[in-house]
């Protein structure tokens, strides 16, 4: 199967300081990447790269055989990613946000409240539709922002560290949500530290090492 | 030990910490306050002064429905009051603080009585000091006698301390509760406005009885009701003290101390994203519905707003009211300085309506979460500021009307429309460029702060200015060069956010 991300030797360095050593691996289409590797490693600054928020000063990234660039629309549309905290919109419930985001997709808004409600249920939060975001817990944010990140269409799913702040129950779930998407054909890279969702979902993995070369194993 | 004297203690403690202030900075606070003080003190107190003294001012305030207009005034400021309590209490204290003034066994009326009384008569100082402004100019011009300017002030000066106690009242209650009562109190001020008879039945129609040029018989009965009035409402002080949950106050301790920090390192947006009100109501209000998707975001940003209703009222009033100002403006004398008001006041109006700019700069330094490129998502957030501006130039201008002036809707509508995107163009404003905090030596100190003041103030310093630019062309005729330049200057703002955009 064809590479849908192919990286090699690239690293991040800004004014001397090294974000990320230089790394090399290759994705096809439809497998899973976890990327390992302690505080520090490099795992968030990877993802940013491969999400087009942040250009590698070495080496190349490709990406369905392009440069990973966010301004470009054919990527945006093609890769999704949950980094850091999304924009959230704090004067709507869970659920319209959810369907606002999926009704800017294309979709129309029958399908995308569908479609929302499905997320709300997949992740557990189908009780909190109706709140506003700052009357969620910290578990709940990151199962909400999870289910925006799945809320729009994509073919590729970045995803850094999931498992924050989530119980076994919940990381259970997004374990079941990324392998819902892994037999939808997705391409996934996720950063972890947790190794049941590593060895439930990866099929490959990358070790990151602060200061060395990452291996893909 | 008594309650009192482990107060004494604490206070004591407190007082000896780090970083307390040093003498020097006290000295140094001193003397910047006496360079300040006639250099921008003495010269705008002087400006207002003579803008009062205005022939055309002097006879609204000499008019016969000025003391209604001062009841209504006080009514509103007595509203205003509660619902500031909803979001900043009287008693708020350092976070360190309030275990210790509030997590022991003395009563909190007790332990927190100093702060409150403290900041009570800052709020009633303040009240004091807006009547006494107008009253010094009625009673220097001879329109008023000098006893009933000081009936005025002085029961000005108590309702300034039932102003205090709603403060009060409006940390300690349930904010759900709070927001009622003060629309309620708000919407009898407006109603006494339009049925003055009712004004008799008014704490704030009592003051507003003795306003000074207005002889109405019996001020001397409604003072002692007043006297009455304030010592009810100070009575329940303690009360409210006592009721406050150090949940709240921790709350609000917390917040403030963050937004301090934030205005200190010139991140106002953080600091005013802090404050901003949180949406509580009309949770099962439809906001995304199945329009085209203009209306669509035109709808949830309108539903998002009004689940916010005071804040959402508040701004759509204030508006209305800057309409006024504008329409008003091009046919009056030294009209630009309404319009700089005006358009300042709508600029600031407007952020109730442009929440939708603030989300699409976040989302624009996400990860793409919607199918929008940035600027198509800013465009659909232009729409409800757009539509507020347009509610608001019919309501300024029938206003206008109503008040006997000649509205220009020309001049409202370009300065409405250069407002929104000044809105747009601050939304992506970034954080603040480390050369401003470079060092200024001066005789007055370093004047860095001058650079960071000017910079965080820019977007209303433009609207102002252009406000003001556009009412002074439209008053000499030059229409065509007012509709050129502003939206010569609206492509500019537009430009400069895309290259924001870009650097985030």
């Amino acid at each position: 199967m064809a590479d849908e991300i192919k990286v090699e030797q690239a690293g991040v360095s800004i004014a001397g300081q090294t974000l990320l050593s230089p790394v090399s691996f290759s994705l096809a289409q439809g497998r899973t990447l976890a990327v390992v590797g302690a505080n520090g490693s490099g795992k968030t600054t990877l993802l940013r790269v491969l999400a087009g928020t942040m250009r590698a000063s070495r080496g190349t990234v490709r990406l369905a055989g392009k440069e990973p660039d966010e301004r470009e629309p054919a990527f945006r549309a093609r890769v999704a990613a949950q980094i850091g905290m999304p924009a959230l919109a704090r004067n709507l419930t869970l659920r319209e946000y959810l369907v606002l985001v999926g009704a800017s997709w294309g979709s129309d808004v029958d399908a995308a409240r569908r479609r929302a409600d499905a997320l709300l249920e997949e992740f557990g939060i189908a009780r909190l539709a109706h709140r506003f975001p700052h009357e969620l817990s910290s578990g709940q944010t990151r199962m909400y922002v999870l289910a925006l990140t799945f809320a729009r269409p994509s073919s590729v799913l970045l995803v850094d560290e999931p498992e924050q702040r989530l119980d076994p129950d919940r990381l259970v779930l997004v374990g079941d949500a990324l392998v819902a998407r892994q037999a939808q054909g997705m391409t996934i890279v996720l950063a972890s530290h947790s190794t049941s969702l590593v060895e439930r979902v990866a099929h490959e993995v990358l070790t990151l090492i602060e200061g060395d070369a990452g291996a893909a194993g | 030990m008594r309650p009192a004297d482990r107060l004494q203690v604490l206070r004591r403690a407190y007082a000896q910490r780090a970083d307390l202030r040093g003498l020097g900075e006290h000295a140094y606070a001193v003397y910047l306050a006496l360079l300040l003080g006639p250099l921008v003190g003495y010269p705008v107190l002087r400006a207002a002064v003579l803008a009062l003294s205005e022939p055309a001012v002097l006879a609204v305030l000499g008019s016969s429905g000025a003391a209604t207009g001062a009841g209504v005034v006080f009514g509103l400021l007595l509203a205003a009051a509660l619902w500031f309590g909803g979001l900043y209490g009287p008693v708020t204290l350092e976070p360190a603080l309030v275990p210790l003034w509030a997590g022991t066994d003395i009563p909190r009326s007790r332990s927190l009585a100093r702060t409150f009384v403290g900041r009570g008569l800052v709020m009633a100082g303040l009240v004091t000091s807006a009547a006494a402004l107008p009253t010094v100019v009625l009673v220097h011009t001879r329109a008023a006698s000098v006893g009933a300017g000081v009936s005025f002030v002085l029961m000005s000066a108590g309702f300034g301390a039932i102003a205090a106690i709603a403060w009060l009242a409006g940390q300690a209650g349930e904010r759900r509760f709070v927001w009622l009562v003060g629309a309620g109190i708000s919407g009898l001020a407006v109603l006494t406005g339009v049925v003055p008879s009712l004004l008799a039945l008014t704490p704030w129609g009592w003051v507003g009885a003795a306003w000074p040029t207005a002889d109405t018989p019996g001020v001397p009965a409604r003072a002692l009701l007043l006297a009455a009035a304030v010592a009810v409402a100070c009575s329940t002080a303690p009360r409210l003290l006592d009721s406050l949950t150090v949940m709240r106050l921790g709350e609000d301790a917390e917040k403030w101390h963050a937004t301090s920090v934030a205005v200190v390192s010139g991140d106002i947006a953080h600091a005013m994203g802090r404050l901003r009100a949180r949406p509580s109501s009309g949770r099962t209000w439809r906001a995304v519905r199945d329009f085209e998707r203009s209306m669509r975001f035109l709808v949830a940003d309108a539903v998002g707003g009004m689940r916010t209703p005071v804040r959402f009222s508040v701004g759509l009033l204030t508006l209305a009211c800057a309409g006024l100002l504008l329409a008003v403006a091009p046919a009056a004398q030294a009209g630009w300085v309404l319009a700089g008001i005006g358009s300042g006041l709508g600029y600031l109006s407007l952020g109730v309506f442009s929440d939708g700019f603030r989300h699409a700069t976040e989302a624009a330094v996400s990860p793409a979460l919607y199918g929008y490129s940035d600027a198509t998502l800013f465009a659909l957030h232009f729409t409800l500021p757009v539509v507020a501006s347009a509610v608001a130039l019919v309501a300024g201008l029938v206003a206008a009307q109503a008040v006997g002036g000649a509205g220009s809707g020309l001049a409202v509508a370009l300065t409405f429309g250069l407002a929104v995107v000044v809105r747009a163009y601050d939304a992506a404003k970034g954080p603040l460029p480390a050369i401003l905090l470079t060092s200024i030596p001066s005789p007055f100190g370093d004047l860095s702060s001058l650079n960071v003041v000017i910079w965080q103030a820019d977007a209303l310093l433009i609207a102002a200015t252009a406000g003001a630019a556009i009412a002074a062309l439209v008053h000499s005729g030059a229409e065509t060069t007012a509709i050129v330049a502003t939206v010569m200057l609206g492509a500019l703002l537009l430009a400069g956010l895309r290259h924001r955009l870009a650097r985030l």
